[in-house]
């Protein structure tokens, strides 16, 4: 799923945390799997 | 990550959206990003280079936050100054930071005028609203808007801060740019396309709590509605022309709003949030603030410029007085004199004057530790060493004690420091002044309390044998000669100060005898 910019996404596996400053169309990806999107 | 981030992050998140408000004029957070690149370009132009003083002098303005981030942005130190010092002391202000440039509104340049033949050090007057050849705007006009960076440590010093101590001169704080990022990163909100506050900044951007109200608005995405000074009418009218939902207020801002005879034809309902401190707030004040704006949440945040950023809070829960009845009793008092509870990464302990630290409900002086926390004062190792202790700990100079349940309170001040409105004034510099007048043999200020500003210094002087002299004469002698707010605001005359055996002024028997005790 495409990343939104100002977007905040969360790993699942190990809690890292990334805001995005910039969108694109790549999914957000740590230990392996898509980052959620923090709600 | 560094300060800079902050801006950089809320430019590409939000670039459209207001950053800065301020006389009728509305800069996006693009519009400020390129106007810091092109002050950076600028200041780098004039040879301004990694850990370079750069200094402001002026009242609030969307001119203080651009100079910040531009010094930032090429690795310089920022050093706001007060702008109602007088011309001794920003001699002293300047040269002991060595400024290299300085920014200087138009209210003050004849002011610096007088004072420049005295600054060695100083390379650069720019007029900040002034008409003069090479003024801001004519500075940064022909430059280009491209990032300029230079290689930043997280734990390089972004600002210098003067405070004042109980004894002699200004002190001047380092603070470096993990503290204030630790900050925001644990307590604030980043910029979001989906919510937009609109913080009003009146507290003085050369006062930490000016400062730590800025950092939060930008990394937040904020708009900081800027007011030069605070004044109560403009304040009520800015709050609802421009529906701001977040201030930041010392105890004296909040006792004039909430005592305003016209505060109900202002519609003030946009407002949810206000922060204050820098002083200790006045039961009766918070208490009618809690009854006449029931929408806001209210936090009481303390710390000290030695410490960045708060360091202990009283949140929105403690300032809603519901529950059971011993819980309303509770936050009652917590309310009366209660700092709150410690940050997650701050830690608090209350030592005796034996230097033991003492269990809960036992009063003592409150140390603060924590990666927010200064190393030391700027090339002053006396006052380091008497301010911290060898294993970190910072000796705020605050009484207290900590409850059962974890609260901070306080009781007052260890030492003879005087908080005016949230501002430090040492008696020393207030008796140097008041001992140049040529009746008087000498003198001892103290603090007294007072309604509107919690303290106010107050002078007992000793006159030369065979002199008289009238109170007025006194004050109207400190006018000339020192900031406003240090003045004595108040002057009586005794035979003799009280001594210890050493010859030391006993301030403290002053108080007993004449002050707050």
């Amino acid at each position: 799923m495409a990343n939104q910019v100002g977007k905040r996404y969360i790993c699942g596996k190990c809690g890292a945390e990334v805001i995005v400053t910039r969108g694109g169309n790549g999914t957000v990806t740590c230990c392996g799997q898509p980052m959620e999107q923090k709600k | 990550m560094n300060t800079t981030d902050f801006l950089g992050i809320a430019t590409a998140i939000c670039p459209e959206r207001d950053c800065v408000v301020f006389e009728g004029k509305r800069y996006t957070y693009s519009e400020i990003n390129d106007r810091v690149n092109q002050l950076a370009h600028a200041l780098d132009s004039m040879g301004v280079r990694k850990g370079d003083r750069i200094g402001m002098l002026n009242v609030n303005c969307n001119q203080h936050v651009e100079a910040y981030f531009a010094t930032a942005k090429l690795g310089g130190i920022y050093v706001p100054l007060n702008f109602r010092s007088k011309a001794e002391e920003l001699d002293y202000m300047i040269n002991r930071a060595e400024i290299k440039v300085l920014f200087v509104g138009s209210r003050y340049a004849d002011l610096v005028g007088s004072i420049r033949a005295g600054l060695p050090g100083l390379q650069r007057i720019v007029s900040v609203d002034g008409a003069e050849k090479g003024n801001y705007e004519e500075l940064i006009a022909p430059e280009p808007i491209d990032e300029i960076m230079a290689e930043i440590a997280d734990d390089d010093i972004t600002i210098l801060m003067f405070t004042s101590g109980t004894t002699g001169r200004p002190k001047a704080v380092p603070l470096r740019h993990d503290a204030f990022v630790v900050f925001a990163l644990e307590n604030v909100e980043p910029a979001s396309p989906d919510l937009e506050e609109r913080n009003i900044l009146t507290v003085p951007l050369y006062h930490v709590a000016g400062i730590q109200a800025m950092f939060p608005a930008i990394y937040g995405g904020r708009t900081l509605i800027m007011m030069r000074q605070f004044e109560l009418k403009e304040w009520m009218e800015t709050v609802e022309r421009e529906k701001a939902t977040r201030a930041m207020l010392v105890p004296t801002m909040l006792k004039w709003i909430v005592d305003n005879p016209d505060f109900n034809k202002y519609d003030l309902s946009s407002l949810s949030v206000v922060t204050y401190g820098a002083a200790p707030m006045p039961f009766e004040v918070i208490k009618k603030a809690i009854e006449i704006m029931p929408q806001v949440q209210f936090i009481n945040g303390y710390g000290q410029t030695e410490s960045a950023s708060t360091l202990t809070t009283l949140g929105p829960e403690d300032h809603r007085i519901v529950g059971t009845e011993e819980e309303k009793r509770k936050k009652w008092k917590r309310l009366q004199s209660s700092i709150g509870k410690p940050l997650p990464d701050v830690a608090i302990r209350i030592v005796d004057d034996q230097g033991r630290v003492v269990p809960s409900n036992t009063p003592g002086e409150i140390h603060a530790k924590g990666p927010r926390i200064m190393k030391g004062y700027w090339e002053d190792e006396q006052k380091t060493a008497e301010t911290m202790t060898s294993d970190g700990w910072l000796r705020t100079g605050d009484m207290g004690y900590v409850d059962e349940e974890g609260y901070v309170y306080l009781t007052g001040r260890a030492d003879d420091l005087i908080i005016r409105g949230g501002e430090n004034i040492a008696p020393e510099e207030v008796e140097e002044v008041v001992n140049t007048h040529p009746k008087v043999a000498e003198s001892g200020v103290i603090a007294v309390p007072d309604a509107e500003f919690g303290q106010q210094p107050f002078a007992y002087v000793v006159l030369k044998q065979g002199e008289s002299a009238t109170p007025d004469e006194m004050m109207e002698f400190c006018r000339e000669r020192i900031a406003s707010f240090k003045r004595p605001r108040g002057v009586e005359f005794i035979d003799e100060l009280p001594r210890n055996p050493m010859g030391k002024v006993l301030r403290k028997k002053l108080r007993e005898q004449y002050g707050q005790g």
